[in-house]
């Protein structure tokens, strides 16, 4: 009878800037361009999408930018998108999010008809008619400042004659501790408002939570933007029959992709082989992109013989520079943001432990602190005061967390294995 | 961990040397160069391998004498298991191990490592077995580094750690430096505080963002008020232009009103009602005039009709004029034609009187025109020439050929006679004994004659060959006889003496078979002696074999024999001769030969006679038949001459025959009156003359008919025209044919002229009357139509038809105008009756000056708007590029992004920056443990083992936390650094210190201690005293105590310590 396709997508971030490019210096112009271009071009895809696949309306659930960054390229762009697809007929529906608040210091710009901002005071309704019928009725409310921690599930309320009803929520969804805890609400509450889709923002990754009754779905970024980032990204496609979510399809928009891959270089015996296993490794990538440019971070792990050559990574990356350097220059680039060498040289940890070694001590230690949360708030507090707490580096650095710490103490084993094991192999 | 058998293959100088030890204490006491050092460095290399060649001070210790490089140790476990260590260099450096479990089976270093409890070589090599290098070398430690030996000591790490703090700290200061500004991390900082900052600044403009929009919505708010204020002036100012320039049409609308108040209301009036009364009146009038005219004209006409006169019967005879003129110019044309035809008549008849004169006195017209000179004749004529021509020149040739034949005949005559006279001569005997005239005959008889003579010669030839023969035989065989008599004779006298011939065979015999031997004996060889015998043999064979002869009266029997024989043979030989002879003789007689001079000479006399008459036979043959051939050609000239001479008859002949006929059949066509010659060329000339005047009669024929044709015609013309001029009763003279008949026809033209005319008056006076009748009828309509115009427009009379006219017009026009004023003013207030009353008030109420004042007043505000409108434009514009600038400008974007590159960057340096802290934090840590839990018990120990040492004197070592050095308490409770203590003293503290540190080992793993002559320094008091210490260590662990001092071993005893004690030999004893 009725049917109609709807697009949901969150997390837009135009023209927010990447997070962590700075690892390598020499960055080649060209790929900072595209970078810098690519969240734009992610958003053209999306609009073009739309376009393409006859999307009857679009949803986006919140963070459209970081008004923080005050950039009003990305206003305007969004503008220039919006009125294009005024132009195919397609209606937008846009909340805010924490990135976005009421209050966020928007930029007066005027938006097309097709256009409907909810109202960041309560919960707000809009009808979709299709060929006179109503047959889909969005709710949504914005964020009247970011940090907005108020439940709001409760104000979506389903009106009695709706047909299919879309809810627009930028939402930690059961507080994952990962992310700022912002509108909170639990996949029970949600369940128990008797929607039909729930278009929600704020996580990054996309997952479709619930495939129905309600669907509880999120679009995630349309462009990844971190290491954190990573895989494909984009936004949802969702077909709707007679008021029955018929698919709900993911869409990639991403311009560029972002990999965190590990690489264990086990059995690795010359420096060689290195070479060849991480070139092998980004060419594959490279064809596995699907013709779009990629940024890696590679983790080098294993025991392997050559671990001491690994060191110190800028002079490793010298020497692995001629071999990636078609990936770098071909139009669908491969750019290794930076590696992390996580090596053992082939002494097993337990024998080091074992022995009475100063590195037995040294390990034990490490152990010590790392179960000793007052040792970890030392090192935080302490140890790392100097930089962390100098008066730029608290301003440009971002804080160290538990994990951050942890992480830490794992480099630092792997610092002193080098120091004290490094030159062994040589000796021997 | 105990030792109990070193096997060494080969090290250093130690071969193939085995040695057991016990548990507790070994001494191993050797004379130096004995292998102590070596040996101990055997068991570390066994343990932890061997060293790499030139590393240091340790050496490598491959066997001096070659072979295999290791050995192995029994080595038994705290389990009480024994293992047997090999260790041999096969292809790594450090040797390849090999455990030998006792179970049978092997194992490699893990087993080993696990064995010495998985401590290092550094370790073993600083605590467990050391010498005195070893044991000084804390001498030139500086006190800070006392406490960390102390650690090295304990850990074996020392070195490395010491290496990696610094490299950290380095690295630290590399990176950050807390107060610092060129470390990476601090530039770094910098340069991002800079970015910051101007990304700050680039996101306060893009802030302002609101405000220009603020700002550009007042400008349009302004503009927009401003736009409305100066449409209203606009209007207004509009609104008094208008009442300006109407002002003169407001005044005459108010002259237009009062205008037709004085004007009488005429209401209806035909449409251009005076107009048209007027064109009506006109064209009565018109009318009326026209057809007077009309009726003047008719009269006119008629009147010049009647005038005209006309000549019929000139008229009647027109065809016949025409007839006539048409004509004359024949006439005149044949007029002039016979005139000249009659000259080309005269001419002709003189140059035909020409032609008949030429021809002869015999000929005239008629004979010219019976002449037949067609082309039979004509043919036959050049076939008489022809063939009259062909015959002259046939008896020319004819001619010719007899006089050369004559010619001919008479030079071969000449040279036959000539040649006749040429004859050669003959033998006589030709001429003598036949006398044949006959030349055939004569050749004949001649030849045979040879012939004879030839077989002659040829038969006497041959016989006098064969006497020569029989002659040569006559002579062979008197000799035969004669030598057969001599033998004879000399066999007769030798019968007697018979020895001379056999000694001379029997000579030949003895050469044969003798030379060869002594060849032999000379040669020495048999093959040349043997073939010398065969030559000989074959040479002498005769010789040999003549012996076995029968005697010489068998000779001379046979010898007689044969004589007689002979004779017989001569004398059949001579008559033989004889016969020949006569046959000769016989044969010369024949051809009269005469051999006196010898048969040999006379034959060849004869011969050369032969060749002779051969030779004048050959002549005259020649001569002969040059003779027949010059007869032969005298024939032929002859027979030539008689055959030219029969030609040349012949054609004269037939030349005679064809003039003949010729002439007959130039008579028979009556070209000659008699047979007198006449040429076929002169013919052919007569026929050309005789067809020039046939020519010439025939054209004067053509001529007079011509004339004669011409006459009848100029005859006819004038008898025509005399006719004419009878019958028309016109003369007009003696004049020319042709000017009378041109008279005539000019007459007739003029008739026909007259003709015309009086057609064409009747015409036209029909026509008038026709117009006439027309112009009646019209007349009578019109004066009906204005009596009705006259009756519409309410009048009785054209007069006051006019009168009514001008009223009605006057009004029309007034209201009209008015109307028009009105109207403009109408659409001036947009056709609002409200506002056109306002704007007739507006004018009635102002006059033309406050209007003008007012206008000025309106532009001058206008303007004034204008020009603030204009800047609030600019403005306007200014904002717009502005705000576009923010909206689209990258610079935000860009700043934002190097931003978060750098502050990545920084990241990564800040993380670098923590590892490194933090590794550096940590080893702090482990360090502290390491002081803080195990240096203390170390140190109890330690005190122990001096206190021990030095006999009470020393009490305790101390390490003071955080201090880094070390103190020794003195039994009076000094303490003292070790830099204050003797030589021996702070030997005997690191030892006790040793010692304290393998008990702490021995926690963990126990061990073999190996010290080499570490007394050396120790006074006697002193050494008793740590041998004792040793002893205590002992009890728990083997101990070997190298030494090359004997009594070293004694002191031992003394103290009653048990030991084993293994004296190794020196190199050169074996």
């Amino acid at each position: 009878m009725t049917h109609f396709r709807f697009i949901h997508a969150a997390d837009l971030h135009l023209d927010s800037p990447f997070k962590g490019i700075g690892g390598r210096t020499g960055m080649p112009q060209h790929i900072y361009r595209r970078i810098k271009e690519s969240t734009f071009r992610a958003f053209d895809a999306l609009i073009q999408l739309c376009i393409d696949r006859r999307a009857d309306f679009l949803c986006i659930s919140g963070d459209v930018f970081d008004l923080a960054d005050r950039s009003l390229r990305a206003q305007t762009y969004f503008q220039k998108g919006l009125k294009r697809l005024d132009d195919h007929g397609i209606r937008v529906y846009v909340i805010h999010g924490n990135h976005d608040p009421e209050d966020g210091g928007k930029a007066s710009l005027t938006w097309p008809e097709n256009t409907t901002f909810f109202s960041s005071q309560q919960v707000e309704s809009a009808s979709f008619v299709k060929e006179g019928e109503e047959v889909a009725r969005i709710y949504g409310r914005s964020y009247p400042t970011a940090k907005f921690t108020q439940n709001i599930v409760e104000e979506y309320q389903r009106d009695p004659d709706v047909s299919f009803a879309v809810g627009l929520l930028h939402t930690n969804l059961d507080g994952d501790p990962n992310h700022d805890n912002y509108a909170p609400c639990t996949r029970v509450q949600l369940k128990q408002q008797n929607f039909d889709y729930w278009a929600l923002g704020h996580i990054h990754q996309p997952s479709v939570i619930e495939e129905r009754e309600p669907a509880i779905v999120y679009a995630g970024n349309i462009q990844g933007r971190s290491v954190k980032e990573t895989g494909a990204r984009g936004c949802y496609l969702v077909d709707v029959k007679n008021g029955e979510i018929e698919s709900i399809m993911f869409q990639e928009t991403d311009d560029v992709r972002w990999y965190h891959e590990e690489l264990d270089l086990t059995g690795t015996e010359r420096i060689q082989q290195v070479f060849d296993h991480v070139r092998d490794y980004l060419q594959d990538l490279a064809d596995r992109s699907g013709n779009r440019p990629s940024i890696v971070r590679m983790e080098l792990t294993g025991m392997t013989p050559v671990h001491s050559q690994l060191t110190p990574v800028d002079d490793f990356l010298e020497g692995l520079d001629p071999y990636i350097e078609e990936l770098v220059n071909q139009e669908n680039w491969v750019w290794l943001e930076s590696i992390r060498i996580r090596t053992r040289p082939e002494v097993s940890r337990e024998e080091l432990l074992a022995g009475r070694g100063f590195a037995a001590d040294f390990l034990k230690e490490v152990e010590r602190i790392r179960s000793n949360p007052e040792e970890v708030s030392k090192i935080r507090e302490e140890i790392l005061r100097d930089l962390y707490g100098h008066r730029d580096g608290k301003k440009h650095l971002p804080p160290l967390s538990q994990e951050d710490i942890f992480e830490l103490m794992q480099e630092v084993e792997d610092m002193a294995l080098r120091l004290f094991y490094g030159d062994e192999e040589d000796a021997s | 961990m105990k030792i109990d058998k070193v096997e060494i293959y080969g090290f250093g100088h130690l071969k193939d040397v085995e040695l057991t030890f016990n548990d507790g204490i070994n001494i191993v006491e050797g004379m130096n160069e004995a292998g102590k050092t070596t040996l101990m460095s055997f068991i570390r290399a066994v343990l932890f391998g061997f060293s790499r060649r030139g590393r240091g001070t340790e050496q490598r210790y491959e066997p001096l004498d070659g072979g295999q490089l290791g050995g192995a140790l029994h080595l038994t476990d705290g389990d009480g298991i024994t293992y047997r260590v090999e260790r041999v260099f096969r292809r790594r450096v450090k040797g390849d191990v090999t455990v030998y479990l006792p179970d049978g089976g092997s194992a490699g270093e893990e087993v080993l490592s696990r064995l010495i409890g998985q401590i290092n070589e550094k370790v073993f090599k600083q605590i467990f077995a050391f010498g005195l290098s070893e044991l000084q070398e804390l001498e030139n430690l500086r006190e800070e580094e006392i406490n960390h030996f102390i650690y090295t000591a304990g850990t074996g790490d020392g070195q490395v750690i010491q290496k990696a703090q610094k490299s950290l700290s380095d690295r630290e200061q590399e990176l950050f430096k807390k107060a610092g500004s060129k470390s990476i991390i601090n530039m770094k900082l910098n340069e991002i505080r800079d970015i910051y900052q101007e990304l700050q600044r680039l996101r306060q403009e893009n802030a302002e963002y609101d405000r220009l929009i603020e700002e550009l919505d007042r400008v349009n708010h302004e503009l927009e008020r401003l736009n409305r204020n100066v449409d209203e002036y606009q209007h207004q100012l509009v609104w008094q232009e208008k009442l300006l320039q109407q002002y003169d049409a407001f005044e005459s609308y108010l002259e237009m009103e009062d205008r037709l108040q004085g004007i009488p209301v005429v209401d209806d009036f035909p449409e251009n009602g005076v107009v048209r009364l007027d064109t009506l009146e006109q064209n009565i009038r018109d009318k009326t005039a026209e057809l007077n005219d009309l009726k003047e004209r008719k009269d006119r006409l008629i009147q010049e009709m009647q005038s005209i006169d006309c000549n019929d019967n000139l008229l009647d005879h027109r065809e016949e004029i025409e007839h006539l003129r048409e004509d004359v110019n024949i006439y005149r044309e044949y007029t002039e034609q016979a005139g000249r035809l009659q000259s080309d008549q005269r001419r002709l008849e003189q140059k035909l009187d020409d032609t008949i004169f030429r021809l002869g006195p015999s000929w005239n017209r008629d004979r010219i025109r019976d002449m037949d000179t067609s082309t039979a004749v004509r043919k036959k004529l050049d076939e008489f020439s022809r063939r009259l021509n062909q015959l002259r020149e046939q008896k020319l040739t004819a001619e010719n050929r007899r006089q050369t034949a004559q010619k001919e005949v008479e030079r071969a005559t000449r040279l036959h006679q000539d040649w006749l006279q040429k004859e050669p001569s003959l033998p006589e005997w030709i001429c003598d004994r036949d006398r044949i005239d006959d030349e055939a005959g004569k050749e004949n008889q001649y030849m045979e004659t040879i012939e004879q003579h030839q077989q002659g010669v040829d038969t006497s030839r041959s016989l006098l060959d064969q006497m020569k023969e029989i002659d040569l035989d006559i002579a062979s065989i008197e000799d035969r006889v004669r030598s057969r008599t001599d033998l004879k004779q000399g066999l007769m006298q030798t019968t007697a003496a018979s020895g001379e011939h056999p000694a001379r065979r029997w000579g030949s015999i003895a050469v044969t078979f003798l030379f060869p031997i002594l060849l032999f004996f000379i040669l020495e060889s048999w093959y040349i002696p043997l073939a010398t015998f065969i030559v000989l043999v074959l040479i002498n064979w005769n010789r040999i074999k003549g012996d076995n002869r029968d005697g010489a009266s068998l000779q001379l029997r046979e010898l007689d024999r044969l004589m007689k024989e002979e004779k017989d043979q001569l004398e059949l030989k001579q008559r033989e001769k004889k016969q020949v002879q006569s046959r000769l003789e016989q044969l010369f007689q024949q051809f009269q030969q005469n051999p006196s001079s010898g048969y040999e000479q006379t034959w060849k006399q004869w011969s050369l006679q032969l060749e002779e008459w051969k030779e004048q036979y050959r002549d005259w043959k020649d001569w002969h038949k040059l003779k027949k051939e010059k007869w032969s050609v005298l024939k032929e000239a002859e027979e030539n001459l008689l055959e030219a001479n029969r030609e040349f008859d012949h054609i004269e002949r037939t030349g005679e025959e064809v003039s003949g006929e010729w002439l007959e059949w130039l008579q028979q066509l009556r070209f000659i009156e008699e047979k007198e010659w006449i040429s076929p060329e002169l013919v052919q000339e007569m026929i050309r003359d005789i067809e020039g005047g046939r020519d010439i009669l025939r054209r004067l024929d053509d001529i007079k008919e011509e004339i004669d044709r011409r006459q009848q015609f100029i005859t006819s013309f004038t008898g025509r025209l005399i006719d004419l001029q009878k019958q028309t009763g016109i003369s007009i003279g003696e004049h020319q044919p042709e000017y009378q008949i041109r008279h005539l026809y000019q007459m007739l033209e003029d008739e026909k002229q007259k003709e015309l005319r009086i057609k064409q008056h009747e015409e036209k006076s029909t026509e008038v009357e026709e117009q006439i009748g027309r112009t009646e009828h019209r007349i009578a309509a019109e004066i009906e139509e204005r009596n009705q115009l006259l009756e519409r427009g309410g009048a009785k009379d054209p007069e006051e038809f006019r009168r009514r006219a001008f009223y009605y017009e006057e009004r029309r026009q007034l209201s009209g105008k008015r109307d028009e004023i009105l109207q403009s003013f109408r659409r001036l207030t947009g056709n609002d009756e409200e506002k056109l009353n306002q704007f007739l008030q507006s004018l009635h109420s102002s006059s033309r000056t406050t209007v003008e004042e007012q206008l000025g007043e309106l532009e001058r505000q206008l303007r004034d708007m204008k020009d603030q409108l204009e800047q609030l434009r600019e403005q306007r514009v200014q904002l717009k590029t502005r705000i576009d600038h923010l909206a689209s400008g990258e610079t935000l974007s860009e700043f934002n992004y190097q931003y978060h590159r750098m502050a990545g960057e920084l990241e990564e340096y800040a993380r670098e920056w923590a590892v490194t802290v933090v590794t550096q934090h940590v080893m702090q840590k482990a360090m502290e443990v390491y002081e803080r839990e195990k240096q203390p018990a170390v140190l109890k120990q330690a005190s122990r083992y001096l206190q021990t040492i030095t006999g009470g004197r020393y009490i305790r070592v101390l390490a003071p936390l955080n201090e880094n050095k070390i103190e020794v308490e003195r039994v009076d409770g000094r303490r003292l650094e070790p830099v204050y203590l003797s030589r021996g003293t702070v030997e005997q503290l690191y030892l006790a210190m040793r010692f304290a540190l393998v008990e702490e080992y021995g926690n963990h793993i126990i061990l073999p201690m190996i010290l080499d002559d570490i007394f050396v320094n120790f006074d006697p008091v002193r050494t008793k005293q740590a041998i004792r210490a040793v002893q205590e260590v002992a009890s728990q662990r083997q101990v070997f105590f190298f030494s090359c001092h004997p009594h070293i071993s004694q002191l031992f005893t003394e103290e009653k310590v048990n030991y084993r004690k293994i004296y190794l030999e020196g190199p050169s004893a074996g």
